[in-house]
């Protein structure tokens, strides 16, 4: 109750941002990798981050669409929260197909 | 032309090893064979080799002479950046719908460090191998030859550069086929072929799975001739290009000729579904097993006997403690007491494994055998050797291998976690541990990552890919996890960690951590450091 009180009295535009980063009021699938106590260094990171992305293009591109797949940095869509802690580091992209974009 | 059927690149090591042990002579050989038949309207070629005593060379295969070889700088082939580049090169050069990669140079395996030992020791070594003469060698392919000390016989390599001092590490080879492989149209090198000894290795195989379609190796030494690339070129070239990798991979091993009883080719493809049935066998299998091992005190001898066994069925290699896989099938089958259902599922894992298996030609000695190893070790020295390599391996990790073996001959149990019964027996499981250490860097120099020091705040990182405006099917969703679970654990992997890792579902440790996820469409899982590190 308190939860929903709060978003509630949120501004309309705080909860619009909100709604726009639930994963499922967006329709979309969201893949996350949470790392716990596993310093990486910037260029780690980086691949690592890289490589994921590969990952999941590469398993996209075996589906059967016409729409073309266009994958932008976190930093382009700035309403990625992180799930499990507020001081995460939060390293993404985001996949969109040419129809919903 | 705009687009040939095949093409070939050929990335030769042939330098020599404190001037022994070249096998540029021979690489050399291969690529004149080669040359008679490519470059054609169907198959292209290029290469790249480098001599024991002298530059390094790159060459556009082409019987018409047009094309004079390239002599380049001196070429460490042990750096993942230099093939990487050779590959580039090629493609560029010889735009085509299939890739075949052959690695010729000495054989090799998953054990670096001992490589990297022996790199660093050579000199104080024994007896290297005498340069190859003239026709069969039997160890030429590998590093060293008969007599030598233990660290010597064990070692294994991929294109060692004795000149440059390097060799090519699985985890640079796994990083440096992922990164050809995001150049191809498939997403995968169609056909890799290993020129080379002991490749045929399904733990090593297991590390190229995502980046390869199909495999041709030995399991066994390799004679000096190696792999015959011309009399499959003829074959690939009188089918005016039209085969698929399966076909290719399997006419590469069809056309090899074994010169000595212990030779070896198989073509194994890593892209059947049966790949991955295997693992999941063999994981139901360790599970067992493990659980019958600790039931009571005889069985770890008699699981120790039957290590020697399987592995006495590698003939010429022995000091390795490798076995056919299906030689530690009937070895696991001969074991007195153990459950039937622990030996269902090896044979289920082999019969698995087999049915990837293309085809292969083989001498006398590997009739029987499958043509795929799995590390087997017939003593504590032969375990304690290898286990800091092994360990970062995903097939010992994710089947439960490495905890059977750890069991077997009294190692720590950290790593058994994930052969807890909730476990589901697919890659990259929920609660595997990844490897503790390693001191392998990784590619481009980055820093291996760390685990935190004390006091200090254990840090959080949260990678995430969405997508958006594309139905995905549960299938879909899962072999997404898979391929990303892969990737987290092959790059964690292959880095030097301070402490152990352990893998959960996301939606596990936000239930257990009291951390509400939306509802749906978010799915993961989450890596810990070390059990004593804290959440913040």
């Amino acid at each position: 109750m308190k939860r929903q009180a709060h978003q509630e009295a949120m501004p309309p535009a705080a909860k619009a941002s909100r709604d726009a980063a639930s994963p499922a009021a967006a329709g979309q699938v969201e893949f996350r990798v949470v790392l716990c106590g596993v310093k990486l260094d910037p260029s780690t990171e980086k691949a690592l981050g890289q490589e994921l992305r590969m990952a999941v293009l590469q398993q996209l591109s075996q589906l059967e669409h016409d729409e073309e797949l266009h994958a932008t940095a976190f930093g382009e869509q700035p309403e990625a929260r992180p799930l499990v802690s507020k001081a995460s580091r939060l390293l993404g992209t985001i996949v969109t197909s040419t129809a919903e974009s | 032309m705009a687009e040939w059927p095949i093409r070939m690149l050929v990335y030769g090591a042939g330098d020599a090893i404190n001037g022994a042990g070249a096998l540029d002579t021979q690489i050399h050989a291969q690529l004149t064979g080669l040359l008679q038949v490519v470059t054609n309207p169907y198959v292209a070629a290029v290469a790249q080799l480098d001599a024991a005593n002298g530059p390094a060379w790159r060459l556009v295969l082409d019987p018409g002479g047009r094309h004079q070889p390239t002599q380049v700088e001196e070429f460490n082939t042990g750096d993942p950046d230099t093939l990487l580049r050779f590959v580039e090169w090629g493609m560029q050069l010889i735009p085509a719908q299939r890739t075949i990669l052959v690695l010729s140079g000495h054989g090799t395996a998953w054990e670096d460090e001992m490589a990297r030992q022996v790199l660093g020791a050579t000199t104080r070594l024994p007896s290297p191998v005498q340069p190859a003469q003239k026709g069969v060698r039997h160890h030429a392919r590998r590093i060293l030859g008969h007599n030598l000390n233990t660290m010597g016989s064990m070692t294994r390599a991929l294109l060692i550069d004795g000149n440059s001092r390097d060799f090519l590490s699985n985890a640079e080879l796994a990083a440096v086929c992922d990164r050809i492989a995001a150049h191809l149209p498939a997403g995968k090198i169609d056909v890799l072929v290993f020129d080379a000894c002991l490749m045929s290795s399904w733990e090593l195989l297991q590390e190229l799975s995502d980046s390869v379609m199909t495999i041709v190796a030995s399991v066994d030494e390799l004679s000096a001739a190696g792999v015959d690339l011309a009399r499959p070129a003829q074959a690939l070239t009188q089918a005016q290009g039209q085969m698929d990798a399966p076909r290719i991979a399997a006419t590469i091993a069809s056309t090899f000729t074994p010169q000595t009883v212990f030779d070896s080719c198989a073509a194994i493809d890593l892209s059947r579904q049966e790949w991955t049935l295997a693992l999941n066998h063999f994981h139901n299998f360790a599970t067992q097993l493990y659980a019958w091992i600790n039931s009571a005190p005889g069985n770890k001898e008699a699981m120790r006997n039957a290590l020697r066994v399987a592995a006495s069925s590698l003939v010429k290699f022995k000091s390795g403690g490798l076995a056919d896989a299906s030689a530690l099938a009937q070895a696991m089958g001969a074991m007195p007491g153990v459950p039937g259902q622990c030996v269902q599922s090896i044979n289920a894992a082999v019969a698995a494994a087999g049915a990837c298996v293309l085809g292969k030609k083989v001498g006398r000695n590997y009739q029987a055998a499958m043509g795929l190893s799995l590390f087997a070790p017939d003593s504590d020295t032969v375990y304690n050797t290898n286990r800091p390599d092994y360990l970062r391996l995903q097939f010992p990790n994710v089947t439960g291998w490495g905890s059977v073996l750890d069991a077997v001959y009294g190692k720590a149990n950290v790593y058994t976690r994930f052969i807890q019964p909730a476990i589901p027996p697919t890659r990259g499981v929920e609660g595997v541990s990844a490897p503790p250490s390693a001191s392998q860097p990784m590619m481009g120099g980055a820093v291996p990552p760390s685990a935190p020091q004390p006091g200090e705040a254990a840090p959080m990182t949260e990678f995430f890919v969405t997508v958006r405006g594309l139905e995905l099917d549960p299938d879909m969703r899962e072999d997404i996890e898979e391929a990303i679970r892969g990737v987290v654990l092959r790059v964690l992997g292959n880095t030097g960690l301070g402490g152990d890792l352990h893998i959960s579902s996301l939606k596990k440790f936000a239930r257990t951590q009291g951390i509400e996820l939306p509802q749906d469409g978010v799915t993961g899982f989450v890596v810990q450091a070390g059990e004593e590190q804290k959440l913040h």
